[in-house]
């Protein structure tokens, strides 16, 4: 895979609006898996192109495998998939080394983790050990085994699932763990109109899942989006914001843990990846407010009845920059 | 889940209290060690106290005003006597030289939790301020006097604390003297500079307190708490006193300081300092002393020497005229008893000798400006006290139809005699009977002449004593008529101020009548009138005026509020020389004429009713010329007066003005009083220029119910004629216009939401232009893009909608200068606030 270490801020038309073409039908993809639900679409998009891993948590049958399923398809590269269960290992994640009889000498099998984009299908149900041997790989994009250091790919995108209703036998993530994830997005169920297409649409189709299409991004494309995202700039008053808002969660008495910096870095490049969607070459107050709802749901350790209150209440406390603080 | 322990205090480590160790993404990332190094060095001073410490902008601020206070002070002691340059030059020295040092204590005592030199210093300066004094009155005989001494002692104690202000308990004593420091310079300084420099005190001290409330909010409370400063708030609080300054300087003092009751009285306790600096209106400097150093003397060096200064006489023939020549014919009717014939003969010949009877019969005489010199433009005398006042000269009893025929001047002091009131001679005058209760309270009011040729002492009624400095010596004085005071020399010492203590009578007590008022036998001189038909038909006008009213000062005020307001004053009126009774007809007739008609018909009526009546002549002091920069009222020519007294028996008089314009003074107003009068004064203007004052309020009231539209079309003319200057500060002007036109329309924008979000949920103000839409997307590029602010970047229209580009305008279907023109001119107020209701009313329906 190519990568491209710089994309220029005088980036040609041209270049741009291939890239916004193969996002245009990422979210196309997207949208048609997963009918009704292009909010959803939106924010696995700005998660993809913040490049942040993505925790999907809903009730089962919902579609987050399918979604996973069809993101993994739509932006190319390897995809692998784990089913994590309680005798899932560590190794079984990041790969082991066995001996070789032919060779007489230990060589490397690479796991899951070594794909572009890993599908970590009811992460908690693995065991904490197993969960633990995805938090070198998600932060730092690389895996240690014996001693050996292995780096992963560089557009490594964890797309990680949990079912919140059945809880026995589960292992629920640690606040670390949690914190490696960008965002938390909860899918819902699909409005009326919507179960009645994906009835329509069912019809006359054997398997349960259509079958692979082409991806929509060339090699490379995704990390000169990514690239493109981090370049969008942020003004002072913005990044003052986002400050101030990380400074309300770690004194606000429903949370016991507050925004981490490193949870800050990911709220602002999530605001970038909102704003470069939205056509835009600077981050506005309304991008960090629309993605924080995922952004602090997932690391505020919050029961998912009051998150939705705590944030808002977050949100409401600390005053967006206005136009009238605006210096010309 | 526990409450977060690091609320209450601020955070001294480089973590936050907040983020425990451990926390995940903290240090890993290195943006946990933030600023821990930076506070190191203090780590040693104790989380509960950093909050005394105060910031930097609130040191200054404290510095300069104990640095304003220090100028006002020392405005307040050159009292005019030093240049401007030298006392600027000083006070920039103060200035420089306390905020070096302020800088230098706080760069030293940062660490220190308690700096333990602050203390020491602090007593250090006031004990070297006091013991300076005597060490410079002994070594270089110029001093301070003991008040100024004191003050300075302050105000060295003020600027240490300043010095010191990194202590927020220090700060406030520094602003605590200095508000008291400028109150003290603010009563005894007449300086209108003091004036201006006490008004920018205040508003410093007004920023000062905000400051102060956001610095310890920013200390004290939670650090994530938004704050903001209410700048518009802090801009009215700052300009209200300045509006009150200005209008108070403005105005004028006939409009201010002319309210009966705030004008200051004279008072003082005779105490003399050789270092005192003028005194506060006392003693000998009482009348304007500060503008001629000859008001200082004592009386015996004022100068005595003879000039062409008018005597009260060539005043009174200036004001009223000459007395028309007597008519041969004319039969005088004196209806006086047998008995006392001779004796009132004899004393209308002496009188006549004298000249010094007053003639109600006057004609018109061409003046000759040369007899009394500058008598519009220069003052008589000056009068020091609540106004108005009424001032006896000279006092008439018998009144022959035409004249009036002076009382007779008694012999000697009368009962008068010399007495040691604090330290000070004072001449008492007796006082007469004090079994009616009728005085609220005595008040002291002085007096400078001027250019006055006379001996008797202007005195106000019930005049108790008269002090003039050093002379204690009651052959100096003599008594001219009863209550009246003389100087026995042939003039008043000009230029000396004379004290005056009189008793000040509570006409409300009158209302009460008691059984003796009024019914004491009558003394037969006071009480004659002169006959003939004339006569009976003014006493059947008193009869009628006065008809159902029961005998007593009810019967009087009736008399007089008839005449205040059925007769017109006219002071050029005159009647015909040969007129035999101009009372008559003035009464009866022309209903018009000067004030000693006025004067003379009360008199002559209330003596037909049967009450015991004289007429007075003298001066009125107009509370319209009260002097609020000098505190005192200057007296012309002009203001002659002759005016009716009642007495109720037992020797007191009661002062009767029927002449309309002209008013008594009164006890002193209590508070609710004076706000009732404050309420009566306005009222009298409103009627006076009641046009005026209508066409004002419809003015004000139709500008209050179209307050909003107003304000709209000044905002519009003024975004239409400020300069754009670039793109972006356009863009943000017209969205404060669109911001101020919302908040009109009753729907303002929340600050921190942005105009798309805002369009979001009000789809109905959104449909109104289509331009909105692409200015909401300019004011986010232009209040939150860090690029492409200058109006020279490549048109928007070229790049089409497609692609973003970075570093340049956003792209809009419009270019951003017409953009702005659709949103000035379409998304008006009008069409805001009926699409607002439109759809507040839409929302009402689906609700209920």
């Amino acid at each position: 895979m190519s990568s491209t270490t710089s994309a220029p801020k005088s980036a040609s038309v041209d270049g741009a609006g291939v890239d916004f073409a193969a996002v245009s039908r990422t979210r196309d993809r997207l949208n048609e898996a997963l009918r009704g639900k292009s909010d959803v679409v939106e924010m696995v998009l700005v998660c993809l192109l913040s490049n942040g891993h993505l925790l999907l948590e809903d009730k089962p049958g919902l579609g987050k495998t399918t979604l996973a399923k069809a993101l993994a398809n739509a932006i190319g590269g390897r995809f692998a998939r784990a089913q994590c269960t309680p005798d899932l290992l560590p190794g079984d994640m990041t790969g082991f080394s066995i001996f070789s009889q032919k060779t007489q000498e230990f060589e490397f099998r690479r796991g899951p983790v070594f794909a572009d984009v890993l599908l970590a299908d009811e992460i908690n149900r693995a065991t904490p050990r197993t969960q633990s041997a995805l938090l070198e790989a998600m932060a730092e994009r690389q895996v240690t085994v014996d001693t050996q250091r292995f780096p992963l790919s560089r557009q490594f995108f964890v797309i990680a699932t949990q079912n919140p209703i059945d809880q026995h036998g589960t292992y629920p993530l640690p606040e670390a763990q949690l914190d490696r994830f960008a965002m938390k997005l909860s899918i819902g169920y699909p409005a009326h109109q919507d179960e009645l297409q994906m009835l329509r649409d069912a019809v006359g189709i054997a398997g349960t899942e259509t079958a692979t299409a082409t991806a929509e991004m060339q090699e490379g494309q995704l990390e000169r989006i990514q690239n493109c995202v981090a370049q969008t700039s942020i003004a002072d008053s913005i990044q003052d914001y986002l400050v101030r808002l990380a400074a309300v969660t770690r004194s606000h008495p429903s949370i016991l843990l507050g925004l981490s910096p490193r949870g800050l870095l990911i709220w602002q490049r999530t605001a970038q990846a909102r704003a470069w969607l939205a056509r835009r070459d600077f981050v506005t107050p309304d991008d960090v407010y629309d993605v924080a709802g995922p952004i602090l749901s997932v690391r505020l350790g919050l029961d998912s009845n009051e998150a939705g209150t705590v944030i808002r209440e977050i949100l409401d406390t600390v005053t967006a920059p206005d136009y009238s603080e605006a210096q010309t | 889940m526990s409450v977060n322990p690091a609320v209450d205090r601020p955070v001294v480590s480089g973590r936050s209290p907040a983020e425990p160790a451990g926390t995940p993404g903290a240090g890993s990332s290195g943006a946990g060690r933030v600023v821990r190094a930076a506070v190191h060095r203090r780590a040693h001073v104790s989380a509960g106290d950093s909050w005394r410490q105060s910031s930097l902008t609130l040191h200054l601020l404290t510095l300069a005003l104990a640095v304003m206070a220090s100028a006002i002070l020392l405005v307040t002691e050159a009292d005019g006597g030093r240049r401007p340059w030298r006392i600027v030059i000083e006070v920039l020295i103060t200035a420089g030289v306390t905020t070096g040092l302020a800088l230098l204590v706080r760069k030293k005592s940062i660490d220190l939790p308690d700096p333990p030199f602050i203390l020491p210093l602090l007593v250090m300066v006031v004990v070297a301020s006091i013991i300076q004094e005597p060490l410079q009155r002994w070594f270089l005989a110029t001093g301070r006097p003991f008040e100024m001494m004191i003050m300075y002692s302050q105000k060295n104690l003020m600027l240490a604390l300043g010095i010191c202000g990194i202590r927020a308990g220090c700060q406030r004593l520094c602003v605590i003297i200095g508000v008291f420091l400028t109150i003290f310079c603010a009563v005894i300084s007449g300086d209108r500079t003091v004036h201006w420099l006490i008004a920018a005190f205040g508003v410093m001290a007004i920023a000062w307190l905000v400051e102060s409330y956001w610095d310890t909010l920013r200390k004290r409370l939670l650090h994530t708490d938004e704050r903001r400063i209410p700048r518009g708030w802090l801009a009215t609080a700052m300009a209200i006193p300045l509006l009150l300054l200005l209008v108070s300087s403005s105005a004028g003092s006939s409009l201010i300081s002319a309210v009966e009751g705030f004008l200051p009285g004279s008072g003082g306790t005779g105490e003399s300092d050789p270092f005192a600096r003028s005194g506060v209106n006392d003693g000998d400097a009482l009348v304007a002393g500060t503008n001629n150093i000859r008001s200082f003397g004592p009386i015996e060096d004022a100068p005595f020497a003879e000039d062409d200064k008018p005597s009260l006489y060539d005043v009174v023939n200036y004001k009223f005229e000459e007395a028309a020549r007597k008519i041969g014919r004319q039969d005088r009717s004196v209806a006086l008893p047998a008995e006392m014939l001779a004796e009132v003969r004899q004393k209308l010949a002496r009188s006549q000798q004298a000249a010094r009877q007053f003639s109600t019969l006057r004609r018109e005489a061409k003046r000759d400006p040369r007899q009394i010199r500058n008598l519009d433009s220069h003052a008589m005398f000056y009068v020091a006290g609540r106004v108005p006042l009424h001032l006896r000269m000279e006092l008439y009893d018998v009144f022959d139809g035409i004249d009036w025929y002076p009382e007779e001047p008694v012999e000697g002091l009368n009962g008068m005699a010399m007495v040691t009131l604090k330290k000070r001679p004072w001449l008492r005058v007796p006082c007469s009977s004090r079994a009616f209760d009728l005085f609220a309270h005595s008040e002291t009011h002085a007096i400078k002449v001027v250019n006055l040729r006379t001996n008797v002492i202007p005195c106000p009624p019930d005049t108790r004593g008269v002090h003039i400095d050093r002379v204690d010596q009651p052959e100096m004085y003599g008594a001219y008529k009863q209550g009246l005071v003389k100087m026995n020399r042939d003039a008043l010492p000009e230029l000396t101020p004379i004290q005056i203590l009189s008793e000040r009578i509570d006409f409300s007590r009158l209302d009460q009548e008691a059984p003796g008022w009024f019914r004491i036998a009558p003394e037969q001189s006071r009480m004659e009138l002169p006959a003939g038909w004339h006569m009976r038909a003014v006493r059947d006008l008193a009869e009628k005026w006065t008809a159902g009213i029961p005998r007593g000062w009810k019967q009087i005020e009736a008399v007089r509020r008839a005449l205040q307001e059925n007769y017109q004053l006219d002071p050029q009126a005159r009647t015909a020389d040969d007129c035999e009774f101009p009372v008559g007809h003035f009464l009866l007739r022309s209903k018009r004429g000067p004030e000693y008609l006025f004067a003379s018909s009360a008199a002559v009526m209330l003596r037909s009713l049967g009450y015991t009546t004289r007429l007075v002549s003298g001066f009125y002091v107009r509370p319209e010329k009260y002097d609020a920069a000098r505190r005192h009222t200057p007296v012309h020519a002009g203001d002659t007066h002759f005016w009716c007294e009642v007495s109720p028996g037992g020797g007191t008089w009661l002062t009767v003005e029927a002449a309309p314009g002209f008013e008594v003074l009164g006890p002193l107003p209590g508070f609710w009083q004076r706000v009732w009068q404050g309420v009566q004064q306005v009222l009298r203007v409103v009627r006076r220029h009641w046009l005026a004052a209508s066409c004002g309020v419809a003015a004000l009231v139709a500008a209050f119910a179209r307050r909003r539209v107003l304000a709209d079309a000044v905002r519009t003319v003024w975004w239409t004629l400020r300069p754009a200057g670039s793109v972006r500060a356009r863009v943000l002007q017209t969205m404060h216009l669109l911001d101020c036109r919302l908040r009109y329309a009753g729907e303002p924008r929340e600050r921190g939401v942005t105009l798309r979000r805002w369009l979001r949920t009000r789809p109905s103000v959104a449909a109104v232009s289509p331009a909105l839409r692409d200015f909401a997307e300019l004011a986010d590029w232009a209040a939150f893009s860090r690029s492409g602010d200058t109006p020279s970047e490549p048109p928007v229209a070229e790049r089409g909608r497609a692609v973003p580009s970075a570093g340049t305008i956003p792209a809009t279907s419009i270019s951003p200068e017409e953009c702005c023109r659709c949103i000035r001119q379409e998304v008006t107020l009008q069409k805001c606030r009926r699409v607002l209701a439109e759809a507040r009313q839409q929302r009402n329906r689906s609700l209920s």
